[in-house]
């Protein structure tokens, strides 16, 4: 099947467009002429360009001349009037009325009813509504007429966003999902990306961080690309946008359709590559005013607490790894004999008591102290005879036998809550308002939003106001015109990381001293920075405009052959201050810092779209499409400005130079990519039974090397209506059937401009202290032969019904592979520079998806209850990395694995007693190579390791792969109940294998640590090492961090009131609901103690000291709401 | 009529839109970014040059400093927190993949920095235009080609000396190249003496813009390229018999005619490191010391530099790193077992307590004569905290006047630490530590009673530091700031001297290299009204009074031709000219400690492994085949071998031996 896709995918270019031409040449002649002059000619550029332009002109005259045609074709007879109702007799509002041709249209209004002038009384006219069944209703001689519309029930026929155009669903030849605003906006999110998870199969989505204000990583079916990137096209109504889609109102959203293989994401050539996600926005229709309101406040509170130890705990930790290493006594010497218990003396040393360190209040009342003098150093506390247990234990491990040790009492040493004290309570508004309404002629659309976060964090918020407006203009019924514009303004603040810095605070250390001042360094120790006053100090703000347009143009020459121009703007603005304070823990003291960080980012697009939808007899059905489009990609200039020293803190970033050094630093850069594309698009269906799709786009980006900036992006695509087959209507089981087949090819050239063309950096220098000696230097060779990274994907798929509709299913296997790699690959640098881009590489990914609908219970009594299943499992791997079939342990890629894995020492517990004891397996194994015996991170209480290779040393090579970051699948449920004016919904997200790492406890006598369960003489544990005074960063410790990273979690339970006519009458609206909603409020995950969603995945530290960690934290949320439409 | 006339409008919009050149419109417009044609201007050519210096910095930018220069010599060992500790222990973490990559590092940067000398020879010999102002006339040209020789000849003698042969590339390549087969010791050796003795002819003995090459760099250079070679016996390095006369010829030239002279005070290369002002009365408060820009102003002006890198202290100019070298000698004088009175500050510097002298480095300065021990390692610290919180207090006991009660046993500014750098034959009682009124006094030996063993309060936390490289005035004021100020000491007069000293005797004219010899050591000994360090009366049997220390401070044959107990000699050097040697490298650990040069300089001797071993204590695994460093993994790896990958065996040709 592979090689077969395989042997298409090589003609397809060719193919495909022969095909169209034959095909549309046999038929009608004046298309035709579009077609062959539209073959693009990539070898001369130059005669693209002078064809485009004519075949252009000659369009518009072609154009004008059908206008007044048609514009003189009209002359209404005989007027009509009737109303349109639904199933139970009420009327529907904006049902569309028309004759059979589309050339004249009515829309019903409030009551249901419309009026039509038609040609004659024996005309047809037809009547559509969405959701409903079309009705045919030939006149004969009626001139008031009443139609009924029925509900079409089957599953497939919703409308779906494919490239350039809308498509039935079930006419869609490739592998789309979708989704409606009533799933998104099931759970309240701050933006798209979050509300996507485990709602479309294929679509992976992970939080980055739940910082007020962030969102997900998305990924469609897996990753792809070494070094491009690997986030999807977002489209937002028709037109592709460069920069986060998180600035968007979810709000806002009608529909999400997800193009997820290549015969649908072709037609998006080379930005197609990580599949498309489609956005339609809430539009007006026509006959139809509402205004709804809807608004929510949520409360949220940390989901896990990070536990770490508490005072007494912290404190035997230390005297642990003091006594590990000898020097637990009252000198801190090895000189001096070594104490195990907990002794006055050696305490009163370890936690300060000599200097009257803020530590010792928290600590000495676990003693009774009969003597205790500063000054002569003598400090007597009262003790207890030794027990015979204890003597036989100090025996046991070669301390020193006492005879009596200090009464010690763990319960008495005070302790402060700091991690208590640095998260919050917080709260989420969440308000939009949209009016919408039309006409025949006009469908308007403007809808409002306020959102604000209050993080669980201090410090942390993030607050956006959003302005969105569609208009649609049809001046006469051939003609339309629009606009969608789309204004949002955030502003977030990343703000301090208290809660962290909190978890590292000492208990045994409170923030302020007896007088009430703030204490920087509550030990005196000035590693350990008290952040408690970061929340006044630390600012960094980062604030958005992004301003989302497009204005299109839509005229219908001929029915079924329209001519659309859009031209599109997306911009994004950001500045981001940042100040540090002086009371900070950034600056310790000394004077604020500050930078202020200016970028201006837009792209455009223009495209011009020919359409023709036509019929051969009526058993061939066909759509043709030709697109011209050029984009400017990103034109963005950044402008920063740093300052030290600010002589007042008030200002924080708006006045850098009022600073004691009287020194602004600054830096810009300016960078911008274009794009230039055509493409052809063939649509065929026989008998709405067999659909074929064939496309073909040709891009040009300047980013490539002049040459090679050119490609074809080819795809076909075979669908089986199944159901519309005769022998179909004689069973009745399925109640719709759908079978599909793609191939496609995309690609991928997200380098950075200016690589290609032997760029130089600037360097730094100076001559004596204070001439500048900036000079310029090559970073890479000239790369003439850069061109495209191409992604291949084949895709089978099914779609069915069952039991009349009752059950949905779509099941989707597919497999992509993507060659030719842009990689930044690493050369000897014995040539000068240390890397070069090339093309080189594969990696593939296979997968399977699945989902499923059903109708569990639909009694009459009102009970319904229905269920929604995703399932997906997406393998990726790495195919070749540079051509010679070996692994780059440089940059952790393994063949035969995907990109992100983890590499390292495989723990085996910790070393015992009885491993160093004859027949033991340091005594008898590690300890008897090398100079392994004499290496102390072989010993009892140690971090024990797998020798992998067998060599009996451990080092580099006894590393392994021992897991992946990306999960092996992931699913949802979700389950929604339905009773009377009652909704009950739930959904539980799972996610299965891949690994995350947990951090490193810092057992090491100084720091506080994670609550875990270390190894000590008396206690053998396997889980953490001994700690132990010289090294906070103990050897193999990366081993310990690995953890499975499956879970399972609720992401929502949501009960749903909808008031009742009555009551709604009584208000003058149309429905209105009451919400709660418990988000997130249960976690199923026992491999840590951290949510693995909060941790992003590192596997290699460009410090030695680098430690994995969660770098926000998640939390659950109770939202009370409501949604109110008139 | 008006919708014809609307589709008109629209029509002819994008026809204009479309008759945009396709191809124009999708050319990269270089804006803020530069390529390879700006070489084709003399500004570029000039860019370029100055490119080439900036990998000197390198060397300063991090722990690669200590961790590949000064670690695993008879000079240093460990402190407590130590981390690159295999490049000191040499433990089988010291590997070609290892986790630091300093030896990769170092390979990236030296051939990066050979790669712009050699593409800025070749395009300066290419330019040709009379009009440029900068590069107009062969004079220009030929002054830039030389700094660009120069640099290419010391970048390849770094190279040389620590990984042996390597690739020797003097075209700067236009596009991809895998197969670099290393070159010989000797090659490389020629290679380096060919580019030096080039480019001293082009250079002008001293430059307006400081920090470019001189003829006195490239000599000294050169003149230790001939010492380093002709220092091999049982090494291939392709030594000639005339390399020592070589050595003398041109470093003699660079003290003769260069503009470089010795400081008259050993001190004054590092003065930004002492204390200012005075310290006060028992039990009143004076000010604690402070860093002074005006100093480090004066050590960075020194002429007694002959070769340094520059670092800025302008921000804009500096780099992520800058000079980092202050933070990795220093003790903990400022948390963990806490001295009372001291917290961090910018004069006594960021400890990272990575190095610590060794017994040896102590023991072989005659601590009473040579100035040169106080003035590279700090021995006192002056209390700089204002609270009294912790500070042991005067009693009616120990009160030298009875106002004192009560009152702090030091004031602000007063010791507050004392590091006593005595003899075990000095050792002091206990007793008589505990009466000191210091909040914590450290003897490097002390016994409890006349008759005990002596101990010592000296650890790998508590330590005398060396404070050469102290940095009390950095980029920034910011709290923990990193990034110093000071240079990077290439290479200084001083230093010249001891390589002429070391050709002589390497000759057998022991009379002569005497003479330079002592002409530092003359320098180095207490001048007459020169106030000595207390502990010299105090606790070293030295005494106090303001005399010169010169006569006792000459160095005499008898020190090399006998077994002088105060040189330290191992126990397998026998004869005067293998202890000539010997003496070279103590007199240089009295000079140049921690400057950065020893590893090389032992691995030159072919002393590396007997003076580690014997002196190192932390050097347990070093084997004689640690005095090459391996050539890093991700280097050979991505060589090829007649159009193949390299397989296991070219690896294994490729690396060095043991690694």
């Amino acid at each position: 099947m592979a090689c077969l896709f395989n042997e298409i995918l090589s003609i397809l270019a060719c193919f495909g467009q022969n095909q169209l031409n034959r095909t549309v040449q046999d038929e009608l002649p004046l298309a035709s002429f579009y077609f062959t002059s539209v073959e693009p000619k990539p070898q001369n550029t130059c005669y693209m360009k002078k064809k485009c332009a004519a075949i252009c002109s000659l369009s518009y005259v072609l154009l004008m001349l059908l206008g007044s045609f048609q514009l003189i074709a009209q002359t209404p007879v005989k007027k009509i009037t009737g109303k349109v109702l639904n199933e139970t007799q009420k009327p529907l509002v904006g049902a569309v009325v028309q004759t059979s041709d589309g050339k004249i249209k009515a829309i019903s209004t409030e009551d249901g009813s419309f009026a039509i002038s038609v040609p004659s009384a024996s005309t047809t006219v037809v009547v559509s509504y969405v959701g409903h069944l079309e009705q045919v209703v030939p006149l004969n001689g009626l001139t008031v007429i009443s139609v009924v519309m029925k509900v079409d029930d089957k599953g497939l026929d919703e409308v779906v966003v494919v490239g350039y155009g809308t498509r039935k669903k079930s006419d869609v030849t490739g592998a789309v999902a979708s989704i409606n605003s009533k799933v998104l906006q099931a759970i309240p999110t701050t933006n798209l990306s979050q509300a996507l998870q485990g709602r479309i199969a294929g679509v992976e989505s992970t939080p980055t961080s739940f910082k007020p204000g962030t969102g997900s990583k998305i990924r469609v079916r897996g990753n792809r690309s070494f070094n491009a990137t690997n986030d999807p096209l977002y489209v937002v109504d028709g037109m592709p946008v460069s920069y986060t889609i998180d600035d968007i109102n979810p709000m806002d959203i009608e529909t999400v359709d997800v193009l997820k293989d290549a015969s649908a994401t072709a037609i998006y050539g080379v930005r197609g590559a990580n599949g498309v996600i489609q956005i339609t926005t809430k539009k007006g229709k026509a006959g139809k005013f509402s205004v709804d309101y809807s608004g929510s406040v949520s409360f949220e509170n940390i989901l896990k607490n990070i536990p770490v130890f508490n005072a007494p705990q912290l404190a035997d930790s230390w005297r642990q790894a003091f006594s590990a290493d000898k020097v637990y006594n009252y000198a801190q010497a090895t000189s001096s004999p070594n104490l195990y218990f907990p002794d006055a003396q050696a305490d009163v040393k370890l936690f300060g008591g000599t200097t009257g360190n803020a530590m010792w209040e928290f600590i000495k009342d676990a003693y009774q102290f009969t003597t205790f003098d500063r000054l002569t150093n003598t400090y007597i506390a009262k003790k207890r005879a030794t027990t015979a247990e204890e003597k036989a234990l100090l025996a046991n491990l070669k301390f020193a036998v006492l005879d009596s040790v200090s009464e010690y009492d763990p319960t008495k040493v005070r302790g402060y809550d700091w991690q208590g004290n640095a998260v919050r309570q917080g709260i989420t508004q969440n308000h939009n308002l949209s009016i919408a309404g039309g006409s025949d002629k006009l469908k308007s659309n403007l809808s409002v939003g306020y959102f604000n976060q209050k993080g669980i964090e201090f410090g942390q918020d993030y607050k956006r106001y959003s302005v969105s407006n569609s208009n649609e203009f049809k001046p006469t019924n051939y003609l339309t015109f629009g606009t969608n514009i789309s204004y949002t303004n955030s502003t977030q603040n990343v703000g301090p990381n208290m809660y962290a810095n909190a978890s590292g605070m000492l208990p045994f250390t409170k923030p302020y001293d007896s007088l009430g001042n703030f204490l920087l360094y509550p030990n005196g120790d000035q590693q350990i920075i008290n952040a408690g006053n970061d929340v006044n100090t630390v600012f960094n703000e980062v604030k958005v405009d992004r301003i989302i347009g497009n204005i299109f143009a839509e005229v219908n020459l001929l029915k079924g052959l329209k001519f659309r121009s859009s031209f599109g703007i997306d911009t994004r603005n950001t500045r981001n201050g940042v100040f540090n304070g002086s009371l900070s823990s950034v600056r310790q003291g000394t004077l604020a810092n500050a930078s202020h960080t200016i970028s201006n980012s837009q792209s455009w697009i223009f495209s011009n779209l020919l359409s023709y939808n036509f019929k051969v007899k009526s058993d061939h059905n066909f759509n043709v499409g030709l697109l011209q489009e050029m984009q400017s990609l990103n034109k963005t200039d950044v402008m920063s400005m740093a300052a030290q020293n600010l002589i007042f803190e008030e200002q924080k970033w708006y006045s850098l130079n009022r600073n004691t050094l009287a020194t602004v630093t600054g830096s810009g850069s300016y960078t911008a990519q274009q794009l230039v594309s055509f493409m052809g698009r063939l649509e065929y269906a026989y008998k709405n039974k067999y659909l074929f799709t064939f496309s073909n786009r040709y891009d040009n980006s300047s980013v490539l090397s002049e040459g090679n900036q050119g490609a074809f992006f080819p795809s076909a695509a075979f669908a089986w209506r199944v159901d519309n087959e005769k022998f179909f209507s004689e069973q009745n089981i399925f109640s719709s059937a759908k079978v599909r087949v793609g191939i496609g090819r995309v690609g991928n050239s997200s380098i950075a401009p200016y690589q290609t063309n032997g760029p130089l950096d600037f360097t730094l220098y100076n001559w004596g202290n204070g001439t500048a000696a900036i000079g310029s230097a090559p970073t890479t060779f000239k790369t003439p032969n850069l061109s495209w990274e191409k992604t291949t994907t084949q895709n089978l798929g099914f779609e069915f019904g069952m039991l009349k509709g009752r059950i949905n299913a779509t099941l989707d296997f597919y497999q992509s592979s993507t060659t030719d790699e842009l990689q930044r690959v690493s050369i000897p640098a014995t040539n000068g520079v240390t890397f070069m881009y090339i093309n080189l590489g594969e990696i593939k990914n296979k997968g399977f998806e699945f989902s499923l609908n059903t109708v569990n219970i639909n009694s009459k009594s009102g009970f319904r209850w229905t269920t929604d299943f995703v399932f997906s499992r997406n393998k990726e791997s790495i195919v070749n990395i540079d051509g010679t079939g070996n692994n780059n342990l440089a940059n952790l890629l393994f063949i035969g694995q995907p990109l992100r894995v983890y590499y390292s020492y495989q723990a085996q517990g910790m070393y015992q007693f009885s491993d160093t004891a004859k027949g033991g397996y340091l005594k008898d194994y590690l300890w008897t190579k090398g100079t392994n015996a004499a290496n102390t991170a072989y010993r009892a209480g140690k971090i024990n390791v797998r020798d992998a290779n067998g060599d009996t040393l451990i080092d580099g090579n006894d590393k392994m792969i021992l897991g992946t970051d990306n999960p092996d699948w992931t699913g949802s449920i979700t389950n929604t109940l339905s009773y009377k004016n009652f909704d009950l919904n739930f959904m539980i997200y799972f996610r299965g294998g891949g690994m995350y790492r947990a951090p490193r406890p810092g057992l090491v006598g100084r720091y506080q640590s994670n609550s875990v369960n270390y190894w000590t003489p008396t206690n053998p544990s396997n889980e953490y090492q001994q700690p132990t005074r010289t090294s906070d960063v103990p050897t193999y410790w990366e081993a310990l961090t690995y953890r499975s990273g499956s879970f399972a979690r609720v992401r929502n339970i949501s009960l749903t009131y909808h008031l009742p006519q009555s009551v709604l009458k009584k208000l003058k609206a149309n429905a209105m609901s009451v919400y709660i909603n418990s988000l997130n409020p249960f976690l199923f995950h026992t491999q840590s103690d951290y949510d693995p969603e909060t941790i992003q995945y590192t596997e290699q530290f460009a410090a030695t000291t680098g430690n994995p960690g969660p770098n926000s934290y998640s939390f659950r949320s109770f939202v009370v709401g409501v949604r109110i439409g008139l | 009529m008006k919708s014809i006339f609307k589709i008109t409008i629209l029509a002819g919009v994008c026809s204009v839109f479309l008759l945009v050149s396709c191809k124009k419109f999708i050319k990269e417009e270089l804006v803020t970014q530069l390529t390879e044609d700006y070489y084709k201007t003399d500004q570029g050519l000039e860019d370029l040059v100055k490119s080439a210096y900036v990998p000197l910095k390198w060397k300063y930018e991090g722990e690669q400093s200590y961790a590949l220069f000064n670690f695993g010599v008879d000079e240093f060992r460990l402190g407590d927190q130590f981390n690159n500790e295999q490049f000191n222990r040499y433990n089988s973490n010291l590997n070609s993949n290892g986790p630091d990559g300093f030896v990769n590092a170092l390979w990236i940067q030296s051939y990066a920095a050979i790669n712009r000398c050699n593409l800025g020879i070749t395009k300066i010999t290419e330019y040709n235009n009379p009009t440029s102002r900068v590069l107009g006339t062969a004079v220009q040209k030929n002054l830039r080609i030389a700094e660009l020789k120069f640099l290419r000849g010391y970048f390849y003698f770094q190279m040389v000396q620590q990984f042996g042969g390597v690739p020797i590339v003097t075209e700067s390549a236009t596009s991809l190249r895998t197969e670099f087969d290393r070159a010989s010791v000797a090659a490389v050796y020629n290679q380096i003496i060919g580019d030096f003795r080039a480019a001293g002819p082009g250079l002008p003995w001293s430059v307006t813009e400081k920090g470019r090459g001189t003829k006195a760099a490239a000599y000294h250079f050169l003149a230790k390229a001939y010492l380093t070679r002709g220092s091999a016996v049982a090494d291939a390095r392709g030594q000639k018999g005339t390399d020592m006369d070589s050595a003398i010829i041109f470093a003699d030239s660079v003290i003769k005619f260069g503009p470089h002279v010795l400081e008259s005070n050993f001190g004054n290369l590092w003065s930004v490191a002492y204390p200012n002002g005075s310290i006060p009365k028992a039990g009143f408060d004076g000010t604690p010391p402070a860093a002074d820009k005006a100093k480090l102003t004066s050590n960075n002006n020194s002429n007694e530099i002959v070769f340094a890198a520059q670092f800025s202290d302008n921000l804009a100019l500096a780099s992520a790193a800058n000079n980092q070298t202050h933070m990795f000698y220093a003790t903990q004088y400022d948390a963990g077992i806490a001295i009372p009175g001291m917290t961090r500050d910018f004069f006594n510097g960021r400890p990272f307590r990575r190095l610590r002298p060794t017994d040896y480095t102590i023991d072989i300065f005659d601590r009473v004569n040579d100035s040169r021990f106080f003035k590279t390692f700090q021995t006192a610290y002056y209390r700089n905290v204002s609270s009294n919180a912790g500070l042991p207090l005067f009693t009616a006991a120990d009160a030298p006047s009875p106002d004192l009660i009560g009152k702090p046993k030091v004031g602000i500014g007063d010791t507050s630490a004392l590091f006593i750098c005595n003899n075990p034959s000095q050792a002091i009682l206990t007793a008589d530590l505990a009466k000191m009124r210091f909040p914590r006094v450290y003897a490097r030996y002390k016994k409890t009673s006349p008759t005990a063993t002596p101990t010592s309060d000296f650890s790998d936390n508590k330590y005398l530091a060396m404070i050469k490289f102290n940095d009390g005035v950095r980029l920034t004021v910011t709290a923990n700031e990193a990034r110093g100020i000071k240079n990077g000491l290439l290479a200084r007069l001083a230093e010249t001297y001891l390589i002429i000293a070391e050709a002589y005797g390497r000759k057998g004219d022991y009379t002569t290299a005497l003479t330079y010899v002592n002409v530092l050591r003359s320098r180095a000994a207490y001048k007459s009204g020169e106030e000595k360090n207390p502990q010299n009366w105090m606790y070293l049997g030295g005494s106090n009074d303001l005399q010169s220390t010169s006569n006792a401070m000459q160095a005499s044959l008898t020190l090399f031709t006998t077994n002088a107990p105060s040189e330290l000699y191992p126990t397998t050097v026998t004869g005067t000219p293998d202890r000539f040697i010997h003496f070279m490298l103590n007199e240089r650990t009295r000079e140049l400690c921690g400057e950065l040069y020893r590893w090389e300089d032992l691995v030159r001797t072919e002393t590396l492994f007997d003076r580690t071993k014997l002196y190192n204590a932390d050097a347990t695994n070093i084997a004689p085949f640690h005095k090459l460093r391996p050539i890093p993994l991700p280097q050979i790896v991505s060589l090829t071998k007649n159009g193949q990958a390299f397989g296991p065996s070219d690896i294994q040709s490729y690396q060095n031996p043991g690694y």
